[in-house]
């Protein structure tokens, strides 16, 4: 029985003998008339309340000490019986007196069961409830277990994304800047003004644009660029690679902007990418579908003593907004349910520019 | 801003850190370097962790730093060691445009830094160049960058007129106002009062040199880089 459990069981076993005293003493008045009826009601219920009081210390103490439930079961009504006989003892002058009064063996019988069902509510009691317990713990690991798993899972999934992104960096960017490089190299030293020079450099630019759009779009949707700086700053990459017809601007609210100052980048890095992510997807439909000029990104946490804090981000667009003929924006659906699967909200709304207005909430553990 | 030694008459070379993770490409900026008379590498290192042991403070003047090492991020690298060591010069180095995060910490450092891509790394008087600048205090901006910079709708910059913008990007590259006017077959004077103008719509201010950082900053800041053609 454990520690907790242990009084909820200790309650019902007294209020048990505490029925079971009151049920003997109302009885009492029939054993003897030498004593008063209500003297024998004082005798016997009080005998039988405290040889039971007594029992279920006793019995408390015993299933302290001893953790074996087969122990316990064999101990325990051992130690009822003992108290019976107390109190039959006890009770013996009441009942002698007159023929027609319980025998000693009755008396000792009525105690004997009595006290056991006493007992015996208690322990059921605790083992049900010990069982709940059981139960819920097998629960909570078996939750704790799957927890971990998906975070063990975010955390390799993570290591792949920048391990492939890094190679993209490295070696294949590295590859196609000095190819272009040797092309325009030769096209220098070819006959300048010459279609063969022309030609190189044209390569060159091919491969230029290649690694500037391709290969970089692809390491970003694997990695974003400046997410491992910080929130602010992979957003500030995302808005400066927006084509310069649209206006894009970032606004820290003024404690985000103190801990930018501080050079602290107070997301982890998995909610980090959510944001990212999520920004970018707001600002990818209100160019594609709304038709935006202008984009503005606004970010602020909100703290709390004690975990998790919010980051509040708006994302506003002067474009046609989410209006009833708006196409289902599926890829905001999933965008939504990752925000959701860490507790956060992700809502679409019309926005106060005309356009729409894409708001996240998120809740997170500030990096120490 | 100029209080460092001049590029023309250092009293000994300019100690360059290379740090770059890409073995050819950092054998080759450190065989370019060393064979420039005023410049010496000091420490030729293939990550973050290496640089952050390496490079003390006073023991370089500037640091080639690439912004995708394999350890970690060149930025976050030019921030902790320029930290250390405050006058230290940085000069990033990147294989993509990432204009958008150099400017996210320009207001987090002690001196503004400078940024070529790796591309214009290969042209020996780009690279020696943007080093010596940078070494001086200047902001030097890859030429390629620059002129591939259009004004972003909606900014002041785009409020700029044509001949304001020609200006103000070859100031981005680094240029002088003599080699300003030179290129667009002006006077020094004309470029000077285009800068003021510049200063004045831009919403610019500060003393000097400071002010000439502050305006490529915000010309970067308002402009955006397109690669399709």
């Amino acid at each position: 029985m454990r520690g907790h459990r242990a009084p909820i069981a200790a309650l019902v076993a007294t209020l048990n003998v505490a029925a079971f005293a009151l049920l003997v003493a109302e009885q009492a008045t029939e054993w003897s008339t030498a004593w008063s009826a209500a003297a024998l009601m004082w005798w016997v219920g009080g005998v039988t309340l405290v040889v039971g009081l007594v029992l279920v210390a006793a019995v408390m103490l015993l299933a302290m000490r001893v953790r074996s439930w087969r122990w316990r079961l064999v101990l325990a009504p051992a130690l009822a019986a003992i108290q019976a006989l107390v109190r039959a003892a006890l009770l013996l002058p009441a009942t002698t007196v007159e023929p027609g009064a319980p025998g000693g063996v009755a008396v000792w019988a009525t105690g004997m069961l009595g006290y056991s069902v006493a007992l015996g509510a208690g322990f059921l009691v605790a083992a049900l409830l010990e069982r709940e317990d059981r139960e819920r713990e097998r629960r909570e690991a078996e939750e704790r277990t799957a927890r971990r798993a998906v975070a063990e899972l975010e955390d390799e999934e993570l290591r792949v994304r920048r391990m492939v992104a890094d190679r993209l960096h490295g070696t294949v960017q590295h590859r196609l800047v000095v190819i272009a490089s040797g092309l325009e190299q030769a096209a220098s030293e070819a006959e300048e003004g010459s279609a063969r020079a022309g030609e190189l450099r044209g390569w060159a630019e091919d491969l230029d644009e290649l690694r500037e759009e391709h290969v970089r779009s692809l390491s970003h949707s694997l990695f974003p660029s400046g997410a491992d700086l910080g929130t602010y700053q992979a957003i500030r990459a995302l808005l400066d690679r927006l084509p310069t017809s649209v206006a894009a601007t970032v606004e820290l609210g003024p404690r985000m902007q103190a801990h930018v100052d501080a050079h602290r980048a107070l997301l982890p890095l998995l909610d980090r990418l959510v944001v990212v992510y999520t920004v970018e997807e707001a600002v990818t439909n209100a160019l594609k579908h709304g038709g935006a000029a202008r984009v503005v990104v606004r970010a602020e946490v909100e703290p709390a003593p004690d975990p998790p804090w919010i980051l509040d981000l708006v994302v506003d667009d002067d474009g046609s907004g989410p209006g009833p003929g708006a196409p289902v924006l599926s890829g905001l659906a999933r965008h939504r349910a990752r925000a959701e699967a860490r507790g956060g909200t992700l809502v679409l709304e019309a926005g106060p520019d005309g356009g729409g207005r894409l708001h996240l909430r998120l809740p997170f553990t500030p990096e120490p | 801003m100029h209080s460092r030694v001049d590029g023309r008459a250092r009293p000994r070379p300019l100690r360059v850190s290379v740090v770059e993770d890409e073995a050819l490409m950092r054998s080759m900026l450190v065989r370019t370097i060393d064979e420039a008379p005023t410049m010496r590498v000091v420490h030729e290192l293939d990550g973050a962790a290496a640089a952050r042991l390496a490079i003390a403070p006073r023991s370089t003047d500037v640091a080639l730093l690439d912004v995708n090492l394999g350890d970690g991020n060149g930025i976050a690298l030019g921030l902790e060691l320029q930290r250390a060591d405050p006058r230290l010069a940085v000069l990033l180095l990147s294989s993509l445009d990432v204009m958008g995060l150099f400017l996210s910490v320009q207001d987090q450092v002690s001196e503004p830094w400078s940024y070529l891509s790796k591309r214009s790394t290969f042209t020996r008087d780009v690279l020696l160049g943007a080093i010596a600048a940078t070494a001086d205090g200047d902001v030097v901006i890859d030429p390629s960058l620059v002129q591939r910079s259009r004004p972003r709708a909606g900014t002041p910059v785009a409020g700029l007129t044509s001949a304001q913008f020609q200006v103000l990007r070859l100031v981005a590259e680094g240029l002088s106002n003599e080699a300003v006017a030179d290129r667009l077959h002006l006077s020094v004077r004309s470029v000077e009062s285009h800068l003021l103008s510049i200063y004045r719509r831009l919403d610019v201010d500060g003393e000097g040199a400071n002010r000439r950082v502050r305006a490529v900053l915000t010309f970067l800041e308002q402009t955006g880089r397109t690669w399709q053609r």
